[in-house]
């Protein structure tokens, strides 16, 4: 294989086994940016929605979906599974992701390690985990019925801690042994790691140090904001704000160790004008492109170490 | 560690209200369990959030503050089960009637019944409406009469008991009400909302209209539907009446006889 096939490669196809995003910048696609995406002159650009906002029969947001689809790639990422809920998968909700699955056949497909869900009642937010063996036991089952159901392979994705609970296991351990048993690959958050990092009182670069990067598919950075009555002793995951500096290092940290990767500027809230959002885009791109340009100089020297030995 | 379930339980409790303490039993450090408001803050949120969209006329009505705080309420006696909240809060009409706090104001359950037949044609499956020149062409097949016809997917008849449809147009058109929108009194009304495309429209339902479409939904005749207009108001014309409701897209022939 010649170094350009290598470099083809590493544009099409990032790393984890369900990932088929470009090594590009992403964006979390809102309705009130589908006007601007859709005709928009952007060959990379790729966008993620969460496929319960498309929970609908027909309409508007569908039709939207389907005409900004057949322009560019696209990933689900799935906010109400409740994978390490400790009860069955909700069934109505499978059976609304696979139609939506096999209508849009997105390019990735990604859930959290986390749960949403006790007794039925739908907590609608991403709830934490502790780090145990049953809770490991618990999460793969329903990682290997879930990708059974809808028929493909998941990204699944770090959580931002807030409270941290008992468990012996750390938490790149515990995501790279879920990957390890069902065949999923990761969906790395900088800016969670940021956050938690922060929140719980660990070194975000060692955290980082111990993820399996080489199953990261895809790769999240976003927004976050101090807590409004405690301050900085507890930084929320809001995406309600452009992406912090300190959450653009790590960013670099890890893509000149794991190479370009899918990365989502994602945004849920305080929704800036499209040309901010699409600048935060472009500036991901150029961070992605730096380490494409370093990791291709890394493989001529690779290639060329061969060519004298 | 107690077991994954008993943890969830307990969490679940906190985020519903309960004392963050608790979650000191299930491995927390009982110096962080203060942390766990964020969870309660962002399911009250996320919930207020999703009604707040489908209920703007109402939210815009009692004010952002004042929603929020029924929206907890609703939250409270109506907890989400489907995992999304794309149109969460089916029941708000009805928990508006018998909330005792908004008992005076006693037209916003027709308010959010009409915010609510928004959003149900809004998300209603698509289908291509019958239109004038198939109408025409079934005509010199053989007459109308007997043809079947159905209501749209999206189509929903709304029954008023207060004159609510003004105030409730303007405010879904981000227009300030005028003084004749704003006089609220109690009487019936019936209001169309239907998707024949891609936007939602609305509009007033005569009694002759009310009655075809009663008439025809889930499958009647034409002829059927001409028929219970006519007993309804025997003054109706039943000709430009639907003809009106074939512009508007309101009518779908059945799939078997398409
Ligand atoms: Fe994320």
């Amino acid at each position: 294989m010649t170094v350009r096939h290598v470099i083809a490669d590493r544009r099409t196809t990032a790393g984890g086994p369900s990932a088929g995003l470009p090594a590009a910048a992403g964006m979390s696609l809102k309705p009130a940016y589908y006007r601007e995406v859709l005709g928009l002159d952007d060959r990379d650009l790729w966008v993620e929605v969460h496929p319960e906002n498309y929970m609908v029969e027909g309409g508007p947001r569908l039709a939207w979906l389907e005409a900004i689809r057949a322009e560019r790639p696209l990933s689900f990422h799935g906010v109400g599974a409740s994978l390490g809920g400790d009860e069955p998968l909700d069934q109505d909700h499978l059976a609304w992701l696979t139609a939506l699955v096999d209508r849009f056949q997105p390019d990735s497909i990604s859930e959290h390690a986390t749960w949403s869900a006790c007794n039925g009642h739908y907590l609608a937010d991403l709830l934490p985990l502790p780090r145990t063996d049953e809770a490991l036991a618990i999460l793969c089952r329903h990682v290997e019925q879930f990708q059974e159901a809808i028929g493909r392979t998941i990204l699944l994705e770090n959580p931002s801690v807030y409270l941290p609970l008992a468990g012996d296991i750390p938490e790149p351990e515990f995501l790279a042994e879920a990957a390890k048993r069902t065949g999923c690959g990761l969906l790395l958050d900088v800016n969670n790691v940021y956050v938690s990092a922060h929140n719980v009182g660990y070194d975000p670069k060692r955290y980082l140090d111990a993820f399996d990067l080489d199953r990261v598919g895809e790769i999240h950075i976003a927004g976050h904001d101090a807590d409004p009555n405690h301050g900085d002793a507890l930084l929320i995951d809001t995406h309600a704000a452009p992406v912090r500096m300190g959450v653009w290092e790590l960013l670099d940290y890890v893509l000149e160790r794991a190479g370009p990767k899918p990365v989502l500027v994602e945004r849920d809230a305080e929704l800036p004008a499209f040309g901010t959002m699409l600048a935060e885009c472009r500036a991901a791109d150029r961070r992605i492109a730096l380490n494409r340009d370093r990791a291709d100089a890394r493989d001529a020297q690779g290639a060329a170490r061969l060519a004298r030995a | 560690m107690p077991a994954l379930k008993v943890y969830q339980e307990g969490m679940r409790a906190v985020v519903i209200g309960g004392d963050p303490v608790q979650l000191a039993d299930h491995g927390a450090d009982p110096a962080d369990t203060w942390r766990a408001a964020v969870y309660r803050n962002t399911y009250a949120a996320g919930c207020a959030e999703a009604l707040g969209s489908s209920f703007p006329a109402v939210s815009a009505l009692v004010g952002r503050d004042y929603f929020r705080a029924l929206a907890q309420a609703y939250v409270g006696e109506h907890p989400p089960s489907r995992r999304s909240l794309v149109g969460y809060g089916a029941a708000m009409a009805d928990f508006l009637r018998s909330f005792p706090p908004v008992a005076e104001l006693a037209y916003l359950p027709a308010v959010a019944a009409l915010d609510r037949a928004w959003l149900e044609a809004h998300v209603a499956a698509d289908a291509e409406p019958m239109t004038a020149e198939h109408a025409a062409a079934l005509e010199s097949a053989g007459g109308l009469d007997s043809v079947a016809v159905d209501l749209h997917p999206s189509v929903q008849r709304i029954a008023l008991n207060w004159t609510v449809y003004p105030l409730w147009k303007a405010l879904r058109a981000g227009e300030t009400p005028g003084e004749e929108a704003l006089q609220l009194s109690r009487a019936e009304d019936a209001v169309l909302v239907w998707r024949p495309g891609q936007e939602v429209r609305h509009r007033r339902l005569s009694g002759a209209e009310a009655a075809f479409l009663g008439e025809t939904d889930g499958g009647g005749t034409l002829g059927e539907g001409a028929d219970a207009a006519a007993r309804a108001d025997p003054d109706a014309d039943i000709a430009p009446l639907f003809a009106q409701l074939l512009h508007d897209g309101v009518l779908v022939q059945p799939p078997q006889a398409a």
